[in-house]
């Protein structure tokens, strides 16, 4: 917006008067610039305000910093005593979890876009529900669940109501359930988007690849592989991508509302235990390192997805 | 260097004369007062003015403290009409978070609440203004816990806050219940065992024996603060804090004696682990669910709330019994920060909140129990609120060791404990790990 | 379960013999069954609140999760009177509309240049904003909150205008640029060609067959905007220009005695991102795939 003024201003009628040849020569340069300056607002908010902390993040992760007094330079402490922190790495780990689960992140409205696409009974309506909790926030969603997973909560009295108290767990208080607890909810509070993003790529299917395929007596489960999975994929890679950010955005909110990571450290993840050494110890050097070791993470899970969508690209 | 030092004794012999003279006066017993710790006058209300903010986490957080807030803050408006006050309610959850943006950013309230010694005000000593030379010896005299405001836990050296109330933890029991299981209904228990063979007795009876809720891990916490004082002396409390005793300690593992034997006898709940204690846990003591309960010793922690529904008879309380010392500290205290514009509204503010009929006000309006000399209760005040302040009197009291220890390492054994006591990781584990954790802190 | 689903959801030629039908029937009242059940958890949670905040304390203790009997608007008027959500939705619409504004032009501008337009470093910029949208927002939260303190910018709207339109324009241009390039640039070529600058190009050729996809674009950002919490508490400290999210997630420890206060305020907190998403709804459905398809 801000570069509108200039642009204008160079191609206005104060410049008629240098002539043809002159006017040509600018619009040249102006067109040589445009990008950039339409870039300009965008990336000057982004260096002032993301880039710049983030080097800064960097920066501090070599500092001792209390928040009082200037940060003392102490070198890689910060990180050879990240390395001995076993709560850190539990909580790298619990990220990792959290990447390793994005599988189910994609098959689930994958396969119920599929389900809609019928056009059942409803779908529309089915449509419009399934997006509801991506509009709830995080504080009703913690709410809610810590309502709902109670020991003597609902869930646990409809399982038994039909039989399968069995199933019936302390949700928020086991130790290797809850993070699984937990991934189900942000999946649950994001397959929505999922289902409606697919949804609409199926609707755009070129059906007649399919029919073509059917009649080539492909079985059904032969053409969801071969044709529907591949015309898919672009559609599929979008939603990828959309999801490792949330892996890595998503939980801290609700771990601090639904579960402040516990039990124990149980449902720790690194940007939540950042913001405790950060707020609650006042460590703010020691949080900066492990948030720059978390953003190698993030580089390395995000360079891997990318790979991997373009070796997949590449067997297409 | 030496010249000033020298300049400084002086100083600080000239005031203590000044102190010991004013002391005499008032025909004092309150110990030696050596140290310049307390020279200032009091506030003039023509001399100050202003708009103070000040930040409060227990203002809407306990029903009882919130009444007495307006009437306290237009009390302090109608003595310093110059001043006016705007108290803002901040988060119990998010305090730290503000609190650590507010002095990086050097920009904030006027006036600070903050819990005592490691559980809050000994954390920021960087950033607060040292009272000393505002705390006039009237003060000084009057109040009880200064040692929570001051790094070495001694009534000496420089004072970060101004204590206000008196409260620790106590255990609760039901009168009626213990009639029921045939119990007495003054139950003094000398021993742990005494009260263990009480929670037996109530149980065959039918009765929960202990109720309460341990979601948060606030009451192992508290379970093992009250041990503390049970095997352990005062001195070993500042030595745990301090580093000289470690967490891996036997010293450090016998205060979990008293919890684990009634864990042992089966006389906690089961649920209490996935029960939040400040909505869920405590009610269940007020709705007559369970024979004794762990809690808060004054009304913004529960006796007020047990007394309106079990009636004031039915409530009996005790303390850790053969406690070498008697826990007890300030509800909270008012500390200034650095980055304050106006010191001189802030200090009005903090020594009017310390004054003598604002802590009536206090009690009078909040339930809050006095931690001044000169104020008494009053001749109705509820039995249990008697019996406190009798026991903070009568008994050598100290600070809680969970308040001694680092704010993080405590906020970490209140996570590791219910694990302990589900039998998930051994004591060992929580010990190693405890150290562990403290040792980073420290460095 | 789902593989089932799909099966059955399977492109639809069949002939059938009458088994088959009938199995079909049953596949897709099976199916059917499935998505109601999903579709109930999903909804469940708006009648929870709404139950809990037209109840009174005592009732929802009967039987939490159950209808309610003892019917009150006291939580309703607690809520405004006592929590005064009112003012704090105020609040954050004072901070969220510009911000919304901001990061839609900004992202206009930022994808139209870097799908529309040849430069150097372009696929670099491009790669940049990818790797900047995974980045948890605690990690640059100290960094931030002290440019935001050095910009003289602490306790003021504008402060958490900015951050919130930084935070959130590496997706937004992402996602710009995805619904951008299913405009052919053969539409530009002409518009160039007719004489129209690259500004009026994009407002009078572009936005216009982005549509959906802008409407997708404000709607996800209202929705995360009005949501955040941790930056909104560090930034503005004060009560007077306090967010709702921030105003509720302490008056939930106030209140948590009072489960129908506390929904009440929840319920009221989603009106807006409610009315924005059936607003949008339909646009969100077309924009979202047509960023998603090219």
């Amino acid at each position: 917006m801000s570069s509108s003024p200039e642009t204008h201003a160079l191609g206005g009628p104060a410049l008629d008067r240098r002539g043809p040849t002159a006017r040509i020569r600018l619009r040249r340069a102006v067109g040589r610039f445009t990008p950039w300056l339409l870039l300009a607002p965008a990336a000057a908010l982004l260096v002032w305000l993301l880039a710049y902390p983030l080097g800064d993040a960097v920066h501090l992760s070599f500092t001792n910093w209390d928040g009082f007094s200037a940060p003392k330079s102490i070198g890689l402490d910060n990180f050879t005593e990240l390395a001995h922190d076993k709560h850190f790495k539990e909580a790298l780990l619990h990220n990792l979890i959290i990447v390793a689960s994005l599988p189910i992140w994609i098959a689930i409205p994958y396969f119920i876009a599929w389900g809609l696409h019928t056009k059942v009974w409803g779908w529309r309506f089915f449509r419009f529900a399934f997006f509801l909790p991506a509009v709830f926030s995080p504080v009703v969603i913690g709410v809610y669940y810590g309502m709902v997973l109670k020991p003597d909560g609902p869930l646990n009295g409809l399982l038994r109501a039909i039989g399968l108290g069995g199933l019936a767990h302390e949700w928020l208080n086991q130790p290797g359930l809850t993070l699984g607890v937990v991934i189900a909810i942000i999946i649950w509070s994001t397959f929505g988007v999922g289902v409606l993003i697919f949804l609409s790529a199926l609707a755009n299917l070129d059906e007649e690849l399919v029919e073509a395929a059917h009649v080539d007596g492909a079985s059904r489960w032969q053409i969801q592989r071969h044709v529907v999975f591949w015309q898919l994929l672009p559609v599929i890679e979008f939603w990828a991508i959309i999801i490792v950010i949330a892996s890595f955005t998503a939980f801290f909110p609700l771990i601090y509302t639904l579960t402040q990571g516990g039990p124990g450290f149980s449902t720790y993840t690194a940007d939540y235990d950042l913001y405790q050494e950060a707020f609650a110890g006042g460590n703010m050097g020691y949080a900066s390192a492990i948030g720059v070791v978390l953003l190698i993470v993030i580089g390395l899970v995000a360079g891997l997805t990318v790979a991997l969508l373009r070796w997949r690209r590449r067997l297409a | 260097m030496s010249k000033r030092a020298r300049l400084g004794c002086m100083v600080a012999l000239l005031c203590g004369l000044l102190l010991a003279v004013s002391a005499c006066g008032g025909g004092s017993s309150g110990g030696g007062t050596e140290g310049g710790s307390a020279e200032g006058t009091p506030a003039k209300p023509s001399e100050v003015s202003g708009h103070l903010t000040v930040w409060d986490v227990f203002y809407k957080l306990f029903p009882e403290y919130t009444k007495a807030v307006k009437p306290l803050d237009e009390a302090f408006e109608k003595k310093f009409p110059n001043v006016t006050v705007e108290h803002v309610a901040q988060g119990f959850e998010q305090y730290p978070a503000l609190v650590q943006a507010a002095f990086t950013a050097r920009e904030g309230p006027d006036v600070m609440m903050m819990l005592p010694s490691y559980s809050g005000v000994l954390n920021y000593t960087a950033g607060l203004e040292e009272l000393n030379g505002k705390i006039t010896p009237e003060m000084k005299e009057q109040l009880s816990y200064w040692y929570t405001m001051t790094p070495g836990y001694e009534e000496e050296g420089p004072h970060y806050g101004v204590p206000i109330g008196s409260t620790e933890f106590i255990f609760y029991y039901n009168k009626k219940l213990f009639k029921k299981a045939g119990l007495p209904t003054t139950f003094e228990p000398k021993t742990w065992d005494e009260v263990r063979e009480a929670g037996e007795k109530l149980k065959a009876a039918g009765i929960q024996p202990f109720v309460g809720g341990d979601k948060e891990g606030y009451e192992d916490q508290w379970w093992w603060m009250l041990g503390w004082p049970t095997v352990n002396t005062k001195q070993q409390s500042i030595e745990l804090g301090e580093g000289e005793i470690p967490f891996t300690s036997e010293e450090f593992a016998k205060a979990w004696g008293p919890e684990e034997m009634m864990e042992k006898a089966g006389l906690l709940q089961k649920s209490r682990f996935t029960t939040p204690f400040f909505t869920e846990g405590y009610e269940q003591f007020s709705e007559g669910k369970g024979g004794m309960i762990l809690g808060g010793s004054t009304t913004t922690a529960y006796w007020g709330e047990f007394n309106k529904a079990l009636g004031e008879e039915n409530v009996g309380m005790f303390y850790s019994p053969g406690a070498e010392y008697v826990t007890a500290g300030p509800e909270f205290g008012w500390s200034i920060p650095k980055f304050a514009p106006n010191k001189a509204a802030s200090w009005a503010y903090i020594e009017f909140m310390a004054s003598k009929p604002a802590m009536e006000l206090l009690y009078e309006k909040g339930g809050l129990l006095p931690n001044r000399k000169d104020v008494k209760l009053p001749a109705d005040a509820p039995r249990q609120a008697k019996e406190v302040v009798e026991l903070y009197e009568n008994n050598e009291t100290f600070d809680d060791v969970a308040h001694l220890i680092p704010n993080t390492v405590a906020a970490q054994l209140s996570k590791e404990a219910p694990e302990y006591f589900q039998g998930r990781i051994s004591m060992e584990d929580m010990q190693k790990s405890l150290q562990e954790k403290f040792e980073k802190e420290k460095k | 379960m789902s593989t089932d689903a799909a099966r059955l959801a399977g492109p639809r030629f069949r002939q059938a013999g009458k088994a088959r039908r009938i199995g079909r029937l049953g596949g897709a009242l099976a199916l059917w069954l499935i998505l109601a059940t999903i579709a109930l958890s999903t909804l469940y949670p708006l009648f929870f609140l709404v139950a809990t905040a037209l109840r009174t304390t005592q009732d929802y203790r009967l039987s939490p999760a159950g209808i309610p009997h003892e019917l009150t608007l006291d939580n309703i008027h607690l809520a405004f009177s006592e929590v005064e959500i009112g003012k704090l939705a105020l609040n954050s619409l004072m901070v969220v509309v510009p911000a919304v504004i901001i990061v839609t032009v900004f992202a206009c501008l930022a994808a139209y240049a870097l799908v529309h337009f040849r430069f150097p470093l372009r696929r670099s910029a491009l790669v940049v904003v990818v790797a900047l949208m995974a980045l948890p927002p605690a990690v640059v939260l100290i960094p931030i909150f002290k440019v935001v303190l050095e910009a003289g910018l602490l306790n003021n709207r504008l402060g958490l205008i900015l951050v919130y339109s930084a935070l959130n324009l590496p997706f937004s241009i992402f996602l710009m640029a995805s619904f951008m390039r299913s405009v052919p640039d053969e539409l530009l070529n002409a518009a160039r060609i007719d004489g129209a600058g690259p500004l009026r190009t994009l407002w009078s050729v572009v936005i216009p067959l982005v549509r959906p996809g802008l409407l997708t674009l404000v709607t996800l950002n209202f929705l995360f905007m009005w949501n955040e919490f941790l930056y909104a508490l560090v930034i503005l400290q004060k009560e007077t220009n306090r967010t709702i999210m921030v105003g509720i997630a302490q008056f939930q420890s106030h209140w948590e005695k009072n489960l129908g206060v506390v929904s009440a305020g929840l319920l009221l907190s989603m009106i807006p991102p409610l009315l924005i998403f059936l607003f949008f709804q339909r646009d969100l459905a077309r924009g979202l795939t047509s960023g998603a398809v090219k």
